[in-house]
């Protein structure tokens, strides 16, 4: 008997309780909830930076190679040995070219010959010329008698002019003819002393001369220039997200601050053959901004490659976003008061925090620990992070306000 | 006979802690388990402050405030907490006595045992509650055990759904246990003493209601 009476109390109770839990927690209750809230963070605003590291070495960034080519030239001598510092300017070998100076040697005599010649014609011409005055001056002036004679003599001596000026054109039309003659030898002697004329190769840049061929194999001088760079190795995941031109940090033990850089090629091909077995390494090389003193060449470095950046935007932490299919959310702790679902879109995400693009300013606070399934709006209660009193700040507080608080706590509300 | 204050007895074997009662001429041991019980109700309201249950005005500034001063403020809401430990506790066994005392003419002292066993229900109903807000992310409106969440679904009155969250199983069972020891030590109409039970309930309800409802910022 007085169990039927107990189960007829306990049953409608355990029933009531299951109803209620029902109705509390399904999906679209319209039960007022209280969130507990016990972890949460305000957004702030920084930078996400995401990167991964490599180890590279230091390496001379631009290698000069100087040539010689041998043909109708001689070399002389080397100007510099490796290891001197070279300027741009600064002469590296001397040479000469003797077909072209024997050449010059023989167009020189020529000319000469030439010029003899020349000299000789205008000697033959001078003599034509007296001769033809003193012809005109021996004329002399006939009497009647001798009519005849006069007339002949007159014809003879006109002869006589006409054919040493015949002699005199001719010996100058072979003049001029030498005379050009010349002038094309002269031409002919400069333009090989313009060849001729660079004994010596300088260099081009700056730097450090890093080998010397001595058997005169091209390339004869190496010349490495100042500007230092690194060079490295990077997987094939690394490979997969950087890109030349990313920007670099370059560190190391030696170095005080980190140095900045970016990358400059990255090899398409991996170092061995590709295989399946093996992990591939692609070549990565990179400049380096400013030269500090202390790094030599072959000095091992970590270097840091930025594959994005997101600067001075509101940062979250990545636990505190959520995804419902294709919608990322948060929950807000607004102002108001309430717990709110709030839509954003996020950006950038690295080591455990998310850029956010829209919809969180920095200064909003989000919710950190577990989602409270269908809570969509609701007020929340966070629990006592510390019992450590703070006088400083319990100084800030008003009695009146310290009286409500204490009464909050009485009432319970 | 001196009767010895035993709970948990009073609690499982309530008909021999009746004869018991009904029997003794003085109570022994009784300080004691007053305080006792009294730690007990200040344990619990503290605890239950630490969750921050109850704390919806304050952890609001969650936004605004520095953590130091959010926290500041939640430490007085603790203390409110242990004075509403102390009261609760105070209330319930000495003015609850005092009620009954006038309308059955029983001893104040042996009513006031009566009501340390009614007690324990009560604050096992509290700490019970504690878990219950935390897990299942609800405050006293929303107890399992109670008329909140039917009501939530056929009102919006606010203060009608506290009254209604106030009327749970825990609280049918104490109106059930009062009943039970005062209609046998009293030699008044047992009807009259239900009523004069579940009038003082009621009372308690309406008036813990009230003050759920109100707004502290409104007064002070």
């Amino acid at each position: 008997m007085k169990n039927w009476k107990i189960t007829s109390v306990v049953l409608p109770a355990i029933l009531l309780v299951v109803v209620n839990i029902y109705l509390t927690l399904r999906e679209d209750s319209e039960v007022q909830r209280t969130v507990y809230v016990e972890k949460w963070k305000k957004a702030e605003q920084g930078n996400i930076t995401e990167s991964f590291n490599a180890k590279a070495v230091i390496k001379p960034s631009e290698e000069h190679y100087v040539y010689f080519n041998e043909e109708d030239k001689d070399f002389d001598q080397f100007l510099v040995q490796e290891g001197d510092a070279v300027s741009a300017g600064t002469p590296l070998f001397e040479y000469s070219s003797p077909r072209l100076e024997a050449e010059k040697r023989e167009l020189e005599a020529e000319k000469k010959a030439a010029e003899g010649e020349i000299t000789s014609i205008e000697e033959q011409i001078d003599k034509l010329e007296s001769y033809q005055l003193s012809v005109e001056a021996d004329q002399p002036i006939a009497d009647t008698a001798d009519f005849m004679d006069t007339a002949l003599a007159e014809n003879s001596v006109e002869e006589i002019i006409s054919s040493i000026e015949q002699d005199i054109y001719r010996q100058e039309y072979e003049r001029s003819r030498l005379e050009q003659k010349v002038q094309k030898y002269e031409a002919q002697i400069q333009s090989i002393e313009e060849q001729t004329g660079a004994a010596t190769i300088s260099s081009e840049v700056d730097g450090i001369v890093k080998q010397i061929d001595k058997d005169l194999g091209n390339p004869v001088i190496v010349i490495a220039s100042n500007t230092p760079a690194v060079e490295g190795y990077f997987n094939e995941r690394q490979r997969e997200k950087a890109s030349e031109g990313m920007e670099i940090k370059v560190s190391s033990n030696s170095l005080k601050k980190k140095l900045n850089g970016s990358i400059q090629k990255i090899n398409p091909y991996p170092l061995e053959d590709p295989s399946v077995e093996k992990e591939s390494s692609y070549l990565f090389s990179g400049v380096i901004e400013e030269a500090p003193d202390r790094l030599f060449s072959g000095s091992k470095v970590d270097v840091t490659v930025i594959v994005d950046k997101a600067v001075g935007v509101p940062v979250i932490p990545s636990k505190s976003v959520h995804k419902n299919q294709k919608q990322e959310y948060v929950y807000q702790l607004t102002s108001a008061g309430l717990l709110a679902k709030r839509s954003i879109t996020t950006g950038l995400s690295f080591h455990g925090e998310h850029e956010v693009k829209k919809g969180i300013k920095p200064g909003n606070t989000v919710l950190l620990s577990d989602a409270p399934g269908s809570v969509k709006k609701a007020p929340f209660i966070t629990p006592v992070k510390s019992l450590d009193p703070n006088l400083k700040t319990m100084k800030t507080i008003t009695n009146r306000e310290k009286l409500r608080y204490v009464l909050i706590g009485v009432l319970e509300k | 006979m001196i009767y010895q204050v035993q709970l948990l007895k009073g609690l499982f074997h309530p008909a021999l802690i009746r004869y018991q009662l009904k029997q003794a001429e003085s109570v022994k041991g009784f300080l004691p388990k007053v305080i006792f019980l009294f730690i007990i109700s200040i344990l619990l309201f503290a605890v239950s402050g630490l969750f921050g249950i109850g704390s919806e005005t304050i952890s609001k500034e969650v936004e605004a405030l520095s953590a130091a001063e959010l926290e500041s403020k939640k430490q007085l809401f603790i203390l409110g907490r242990l004075f509403a430990g102390i009261l609760f506790a105070a209330l319930f066994l000495f003015l609850s006595a005092m009620f009954f005392w006038l309308a059955a003419d029983i001893s104040y002292i042996k009513l006031v045992s009566v009501q340390m066993i009614v007690l324990c229900i009560g604050l096992f109903e509290k700490a019970l509650l504690i878990p219950i807000s935390v897990a299942m992310d609800i405050n006293k409106d929303a107890s399992p055990f109670a008329l909140g969440v039917i009501g939530q679904h056929f009102t919006s009155n606010g203060y009608l759904i506290h009254f209604l969250g106030e009327i749970s199983i825990f609280q049918v069972l104490m109106i059930a246990l009062q009943y039970y020891f005062i209609t046998n030590l009293s030699n008044k109409n047992k009807y009259l003493i239900l009523g004069t039970v579940v009038v003082f309930y009621l009372l308690v309800w309406l008036v813990s209601a009230f003050l759920t409802y109100i707004n502290i910022s409104v007064i002070v």
